[in-house]
C-alpha cells in the first residue's frame, strides 16, 4: 500500500518525520517496506526567468542567456534551444544538479564562455504531458508565466512528497486506504485524526427527487454482493482532473484518464473503496441487475479484450447484457467517454473469494480486483460514494441527483460489543497493565471502552464496523499491546507453576535417527527431494502399464507436469540425484533418503509410508546388500532375499526382500538395467535398494529379556562342498541349519568358487560352522555326528564334499 | 686347562666379529649348544680324576658364565641396533593418506531439525508427526481460516480434490494433537509442507516446525520465555528476540519474532539490511475459536509458534539461495557433516 504523506495529511495532523512515522507504524504492526522520496530523482533544478539572450561569440548555434534564479541572483546559461524567448520561465539545472536519468550537470565553459547551468526539456526531467502541459514538446519546457522564480521544480511538478510503502496484514482490511492508515497514525500519536464531513450526509433523508427515476437497481446475487450503492450525476463535464489529484494518483502509480475515471481511482486509494462509473445513457432498460453470468456469456472489457464468462462469476448487467465483470473490470461499451452526459457511480461490496476466482479464471487483474480480493468492510461503500459525490460537487463537474440508492439486504451493526474483565487482557499478555491504560488505549483506536459493573469488574468495548477483525478479548489484547509495545511483556510477571514433564523422543523416532546414523557410517549422504514427481518417471523406469507405482495421487493445480503427482517410490528422485552428481563429475558416492511415499487407498484416504532408499554408483551388489543386511540385523528384523525380476533392474541382479515373520515383501534391491541407466544419462553401474521403514522400526523399544552367554568353549569346523550352480546360498544355509543339530549356533559362507576343475555348472561353497553348548564342553564325537548329518542333507540337494 | 682359555679367547674373538642376531645365535650354538665346544669340555669332566673335578668344574663353569655374559651383552646390543634399524625402515610418511570409506553425512535440513528437536526436548516438548495430505478441515477450517481467505486459493495451496490438499503448514498437526490428547499439551511437530512458490527464497516443498503449548494461564510472557530460550540455544547465548505485531488467523494476539542479527550482533550489516534484526518466525496465543473447535477445556489457554527450517538453515549457515538446500550435490552436502 503506497501512502503519500501529503495525502495522509488530509485526514491526520502529525509532526513525525517520515522515518519516525515509519518506525511508529512498524511498532504497531504495519511493516514499512520502503520510504520513497519522490524528489530524489531531480536535484538542484529550479525555475528561472530569462532576462536577456545574446549570441555566443564562438558558435553560431549557441546562445548566451542571462537568467534570474532569485531576487538577488542572476546567472549565465548557454543553450542551443530555439524555442525560448526573453521573459520565459524555464527550469534550469544548476551546478551539481541531478536529472532523473542520473545525469549530473556541472558548470563549465562552452566554447570559451562560462555556462552556470543547463535549461531542461520536459523529457530531460522525466515528465509527460500528464505531469505538465507542454512537457512533451520539443525544446526547453516553457513553464507557466506566473510560476515563481527560484523554486525547486519538484514543487512545481508535485514531486515534493514522501511515499511510504506499507505492508498491510490480511486481517486489516480497513487499513488498505489513506484514511485507514490515517486512523492508525492518529492512534499511534494519540491525536490528530480529522473528522470527515460529507456534504452528502443528509441525502438519505431527502425523498423529494428519487434516483429511481433514472435507474432501477436489482440485486439477484446478494451472496456474492452483500451491498450495492449507486448514485446518479447528470450534466457531467468531462475534463482533466486538478493537479493535486493527478499528482497523487501518479504517486501511487495510477495514470490519470479524465476527471470521472480519476475520481473512481482516487476514492479507491482515499477511502479503500473501489468505484465504477457507467454511462447511464448507454444502459439498456435503465436497469442495473447484479447477477451471475450465464455460462458462455461474453463481454468486451475496457482492455479491448473479449471475455467469456461462467455462472460462478458475477456481472453487473442491464436488462440485456453484462456491462461489467463485477469488481474486476468494466465493459468497453458502457464506459465514460468525452460525450458522456449522465453517469451512475457504483460503490459496492463483492465477496473477495469470488473476485479472486474470477480474476484468476479470466487472467484479468486490476487495482479494483486486487482491492476487492483482499476483502472490504461494508462501511467503505458509504464513505466511498460520498467522497466521490463531494468531489463532483466541489469542482462542479455535474449535478448530483438526490438519494443514493443503497441495496443492503442484510445490514451489519455499526458497533459490536465485547464484554470481558480488564484482567483477561493482562492474563493473555502476561502483563500488569493498569486498567485505565487499557481503557485509554482502546479508546484512542475508536473502540469505546467503559466499565459496566463495578464488581465483578465487567467492562464493555464497542468495536466499530470498520474493524471486523476484532471479535473477542484476544483481539482487544492485541490492540492494547501493539500500541503499548511488547516491552510491556516483562519478566516481573508472576509466571504460574507449570506441569513440566521429562520429555524424550519415542522409540520409533529414535530408531529413525539410528537408521540415518547407520547409513552415514556407511558412507552415504542424505539427499532431500520433492514429494511430487513427474508421470514421465514411469517411462524412464520402464514400468509396465499396470505397475503398482503408477497408481498415484494427482494434484489438481501442480506447478507444471514435472511436479504433478505424489510419488509412490523414491527411485526416480534417487536416479535423478545420482545422475546429477555423475554429470558433475562427482565419483564413487552413495546417497540415501528417508521420505514418505503416497499410495491412494480410497478416494478419501492415502497411505503415507516412510521408505528408505540407498543408492550408489560404481559399487557392487553385495556392498549395497551388506548395508541393507546390517540395517535389518541392527533392528533384529529377519528377512530373506529372493531373486525377483523388477522392471528397472538387471533381470539377473535383483531381489525382493521378504520379512520372515509376516511373509510380506518389504523392499527390493538390485542393479539398475543398462537401458534405464541410459534413460538417466548414467553409463556406470548403479545399485539401489528401497525398503519400507515401518517393518524396521515397528518393534523398537519392545522390552526384551537378557540371555546369558555360554561359559563353555565353542568349536569351529570348516566345510567345502560342490553343488550345482543354480543352488543358491540361502538354500545351502537353511539346509545346514535344519540338519546341524541343537549345538550348531552359526553357519557363514566365506567362499564361493568356480573353475574348470570343479566342472561346468558347478560351484564350490565353503562355510564355517560354530558349535556350542550352554551345559558342557562339546566332544569331537558329538560334533562329528552333526557334521555327518549336515553332509547327508546336503547330498540330498546334490552337494558333494570336496 | 689351556683348552678352556683357548676356547674362551676364540669365542670372544667370534663374538666381537659378529654382525647380526643370526651370527650371535650361531656362536651360542657353537660354544654353548648341545655339542658346543664348552659343553663338550664340560662333558669331558667325567674323564678327570674325581679329586680334581670340583676345581676343574668351577674353573669351566666360571668360563661358561663369562662366555654367556659376553654373548648376552653383545646379543642385546645387536638386538637394540637391529630394532632401531627396523623402526627406521618402517617409518611412514604420515602426511600421506589412503582413500578409505569416509563417513557420509546428514542433509543440512535434517541437521537443523535435529538441533531444534534437541532444544525443544530439553524444554519439555514431545515430538509429533502428522499426515502431509490433509483434509481442508485440519489445514484451514479448524484453524479459524475463513472460507474466503486468500491462503485457500489454488495459487497458494496444492489441492488433491475439493476438500483434500497438501498441508500448507504444520499447524494442521496442532488440530490432530488437541483432538486426541488432554491438556497440558507440550509438543513440536517437524515436517514437510507445500505451497505453490518457486524462487530463490521459496521452494514448493519446505519444512516447518510447529510448536504448541496448552496449559493453564498461558500468556505472551510464556511465549517470550520459550522462544528466547530457543534462540539463545540455537544461535548464541547473546541472542535477543523482539516481538512485532502480526496476523495469523489461528493465533490472537499474533506476533512476528525477530532475532538480533547473529552476524553483526545487532549493530547492522548487509545480512540484516542494517536493521540489526532478522525475521525469524511467527507465533502467538492460540485463538480461542481454535481451542473451542478442538474441544479444549475452557480453563486452558495456549501458545503456538512456527519455525521455518530452511529459513533457520539459511541464517545459520549463511545460504542465500534456498534452492541450494534441494540441490543434492555431494560437494554441497559434504560441507554440513
Amino acid at each position: 500500500m503506497l501512502v503519500p504523506l501529503k495525502w495522509l495529511k488530509d485526514y491526520v495532523n502529525f509532526d513525525n518525520s517520515p522515518k519516525e512515522l515509519a518506525e511508529a507504524l512498524i511498532s504497531c504492526g504495519f511493516e514499512v517496506e520502503n520510504i520513497i522520496d519522490l524528489s530524489e530523482k531531480i536535484k538542484n533544478v529550479v525555475t528561472c526567468k530569462i532576462l536577456n539572450i545574446y549570441k555566443h561569440p564562438n558558435a553560431d548555434k549557441l546562445k548566451i542567456c542571462k537568467v534570474r534564479i532569485d531576487n538577488n541572483e542572476e546567472i549565465q546559461v548557454i543553450t542551443a534551444a530555439t524555442n525560448i524567448k526573453v521573459g520565459n520561465v524555464v527550469p534550469v539545472a544548476l551546478d551539481g544538479a541531478v536529472l532523473p536519468n542520473s545525469k549530473v550537470i556541472n558548470a563549465g565553459e562552452i566554447r570559451g564562455v562560462l555556462s552556470e547551468g543547463m535549461f531542461c526539456s520536459g523529457a530531460e526531467l522525466g515528465l509527460t504531458e500528464a505531469d505538465y502541459e507542454g512537457a512533451s514538446a520539443d525544446g526547453i519546457l516553457i513553464l507557466n508565466k506566473t510560476t515563481s522564480i527560484g523554486t525547486d521544480v519538484n514543487k512545481i511538478f508535485g514531486f515534493d512528497d514522501i511515499v511510504l510503502d506499507i505492508a498491510v496484514t490480511a486481517n486489516r482490511i480497513d487499513a488498505n486506504s489513506i484514511y485507514g492508515i490515517a486512523r492508525e497514525v492518529a492512534a499511534v500519536n494519540g491525536k490528530g485524526l480529522k473528522i470527515i464531513v460529507h456534504e452528502y450526509e443528509d441525502l438519505y433523508a431527502d425523498e423529494s427527487i428519487n434516483v429511481s427515476k433514472y435507474i432501477k437497481i436489482e440485486n439477484r446475487a446478494p451472496e456474492l454482493c452483500p451491498r450495492y450503492m449507486a448514485a446518479v450525476v447528470k450534466d457531467i463535464v468531462i475534463t482533466k482532473s486538478p493537479k493535486f489529484i493527478r499528482n497523487r494518483l501518479r504517486a501511487v502509480g495510477i495514470r490519470s484518464i479524465n476527471n470521472i475515471v480519476d475520481i473512481t481511482n482516487y476514492v479507491l486509494y482515499d477511502m479503500g473503496q473501489p468505484m465504477h462509473a457507467f454511462d447511464l445513457d448507454k444502459i439498456k432498460g435503465r436497469k442495473i441487475i447484479v447477477r451471475r453470468a450465464k455460462d458462455g456469456e461474453k463481454i468486451l472489457a475496457l482492455d479491448d479484450k473479449e471475455y467469456t464468462l461462467s455462472s460462478n462469476q458475477l456481472t453487473i448487467a442491464n436488462s440485456e447484457e453484462p456491462m461489467a465483470i463485477a469488481g474486476v473490470m468494466g465493459g468497453k461499451n458502457y464506459s465514460i467517454t468525452d460525450d458522456t452526459k449522465t453517469i451512475v457511480f457504483e460503490s459496492a461490496n463483492f465477496k473477495r473469494d469470488s473476485i479472486r476466482a474470477t480474476s484468476k479464471a479470466l487472467g484479468l487483474y486490476s487495482d479494483s480486483s486486487a482491492r476487492f480480493g483482499k476483502g472490504i468492510d461494508s462501511f467503505s461503500q458509504r464513505i466511498g460514494i460520498k467522497k466521490a459525490l463531494d468531489l463532483i460537487n466541489k469542482y462542479k463537474w455535474g449535478t448530483v441527483i438526490d438519494n443514493i440508492s443503497d441495496n443492503y439486504p442484510d445490514p451489519e451493526d455499526e458497533y459490536f460489543d465485547i464484554e470481558y474483565r480488564y484482567d483477561d487482557i493482562n492474563d493473555i499478555l502476561g502483563t500488569d497493565i493498569a486498567h485505565v491504560k487499557i481503557k485509554t488505549t482502546l479508546n484512542k483506536l475508536g473502540i469505546t471502552t467503559a466499565l459496566k459493573d463495578k464488581p465483578p469488574d465487567i467492562c464493555v468495548s464497542s468495536v466499530p464496523d470498520f474493524r471486523p477483525d476484532i471479535v473477542g478479548v484476544n483481539d482487544l489484547a492485541e490492540e492494547v499491546i501493539r500500541f503499548l509495545g511488547y516491552d510491556e511483556v516483562v519478566s516481573n510477571y508472576r509466571a504460574p507453576v507449570r506441569n513440566y514433564k521429562a520429555s524424550s523422543l519415542t522409540n520409533k523416532q529414535k530408531a529413525i535417527n539410528t537408521l540415518k546414523k547407520e547409513l552415514v557410517k556407511n558412507n552415504a549422504y542424505e539427499i532431500l527431494t520433492y514429494s511430487f514427481t513427474t508421470p514421465k518417471s514411469f517411462n524412464l523406469l520402464e514400468l509396465p502399464i499396470d505397475h503398482e507405482f503408477r497408481n498415484v495421487v494427482k494434484l489438481l493445480n501442480p506447478l507444471g507436469e514435472d511436479f504433478s503427482i505424489m510419488r509412490t517410490s523414491l527411485v526416480h528422485e534417487m536416479m535423478k540425484s545420482i545422475s546429477l552428481n555423475h554429470q558433475r563429475n562427482n565419483k564413487d558416492f552413495r546417497l540415501f533418503e528417508i521420505a514418505k511415499t503416497y499410495t491412494p487407498i480410497t478416494l478419501e484416504y492415502t497411505a503415507e509410508r516412510y521408505k528408505l532408499i540407498v543408492g550408489s554408483i560404481n559399487d557392487d551388489f553385495y556392498a549395497i546388500k551388506a548395508i541393507v543386511e546390517d540395517i535389518y540385523d541392527l533392528f533384529n528384523v529377519e528377512v530373506s532375499f529372493e531373486a525377483h525380476k523388477i522392471p528397472f533392474f538387471h533381470p539377473g541382479r535383483s531381489a525382493q526382500i521378504k520379512e520372515k515373520s509376516t511373509g510380506h515383501i518389504i523392499g527390493f534391491i538390485g542393479e539398475i538395467s543398462e537401458s534405464v541407466g541410459a534413460n538417466y544419462n548414467i553409463n556406470k553401474k548403479v545399485h539401489l535398494a528401497e525398503i519400507a521403514v515401518y517393518p524396521i522400526i515397528k518393534d523398537c523399544g519392545k522390552e526384551f529379556m537378557f540371555k546369558s552367554v555360554s561359559k563353555y568353549p565353542s568349536i569351529e569346523r570348516d566345510l567345502a562342498i560342490i553343488v550345482d550352480s543354480n543352488i543358491n546360498a540361502s538354500q545351502i544355509i537353511s539346509t545346514v541349519k535344519m540338519s546341524g543339530g541343537k549345538y550348531l549356533i552359526s553357519c557363514d559362507i566365506f567362499d564361493v568358487y568356480t573353475s574348470e576343475q570343479i566342472g561346468d555348472n558347478k560351484k564350490s561353497i565353503a562355510f564355517n560352522l560354530v558349535f556350542q553348548s550352554n551345559e558342557k564342553t562339546l566332544t569331537d564325537a558329538e560334533i562329528n555326528i552333526s557334521i555327518d548329518d549336515i553332509i547327508l542333507s546336503l547330498s540330498k540337494i546334490g552337494g558333494k564334499l570336496r | 686347562m689351556y683348552n678352556i682359555e683357548f676356547i674362551e679367547e676364540e669365542c670372544i674373538a667370534d663374538v666381537n666379529s659378529c654382525k647380526n642376531s643370526q651370527d650371535i645365535n650361531a656362536i651360542r650354538v657353537k660354544y654353548l649348544g648341545k655339542n658346543g665346544k664348552l659343553t663338550t669340555v664340560l662333558k669331558s669332566l667325567k674323564d678327570i680324576p674325581p679329586s680334581e673335578r670340583p676345581e676343574a668344574g668351577r674353573y669351566i663353569n666360571d668360563a661358561r658364565i663369562r662366555i654367556e655374559n659376553k654373548i648376552n651383552t653383545v646379543e642385546s646390543i645387536i638386538a637394540m641396533s637391529e630394532k632401531e634399524k627396523r623402526i627406521l625402515e618402517e617409518q611412514l610418511d604420515v602426511t600421506l593418506s589412503k582413500k578409505s570409506n569416509r563417513q557420509g553425512g546428514l542433509n543440512p535440513i535434517s541437521i537443523i531439525i535435529n538441533d531444534l528437536i534437541d532444544i525443544f526436548l530439553s524444554l519439555g516438548f514431545g515430538v509429533e508427526d502428522g499426515p502431509e495430505i490433509e483434509f481442508e478441515y485440519f489445514n484451514f477450517s479448524a484453524l479459524n481460516i475463513p472460507s474466503d481467505h486468500p491462503s485457500r486459493d489454488s495459487s497458494d495451496t496444492f489441492y488433491i480434490s475439493k476438500n483434500r490438499l497438501l498441508r500448507t503448514q504444520t499447524s494442521a498437526v496442532q488440530v490432530h494433537v488437541m483432538k486426541l490428547q488432554e491438556p497440558p499439551i507440550r509438543i513440536i511437530c517437524p515436517g514437510k509442507v507445500y505451497r505453490p512458490d518457486d524462487d530463490a527464497t521459496h521452494s514448493p516443498m519446505f519444512h516447518q516446525i510447529e510448536g504448541l503449548l496448552i496449559d493453564r494461564n498461558i500468556s505472551l510472557y510464556d511465549l517470550k520465555e520459550i522462544l528466547e530460550a530457543f534462540a539463545k540455544a540455537f544461535f548464541s547465548p547473546k541472542t535477543k528476540i523482539r516481538f512485532r505485531p502480526s496476523y495469523f488467523p489461528f493465533t490472537e494476539p499474533s506476533v512476528e519474532v525477530d532475532l538480533s542479527c547473529p552476524k553483526c550482533g545487532g549493530n547492522g550489516c548487509k545480512l540484516c539490511k542494517n536493521t540489526g534484526w532478522l525475521e525469524l518466525l511467527g507465533a502467538g496465543i492460540v485463538h480461542p475459536l481454535v481451542l473451542e473447535e478442538c474441544n479444549i477445556d475452557i480453563r486452558y489457554s495456549g501458545l503456538a509458534f512456527g519455525i521455518g527450517v530452511e529459513r533457520a538453515a539459511m541464517v545459520k549457515f549463511g545460504i542465500h539461495d534456498m534452492r541450494l538446500l534441494f540441490d543434492n550435490d555431494i560437494r554441497i552436502l559434504r560441507q554440513f557433516r
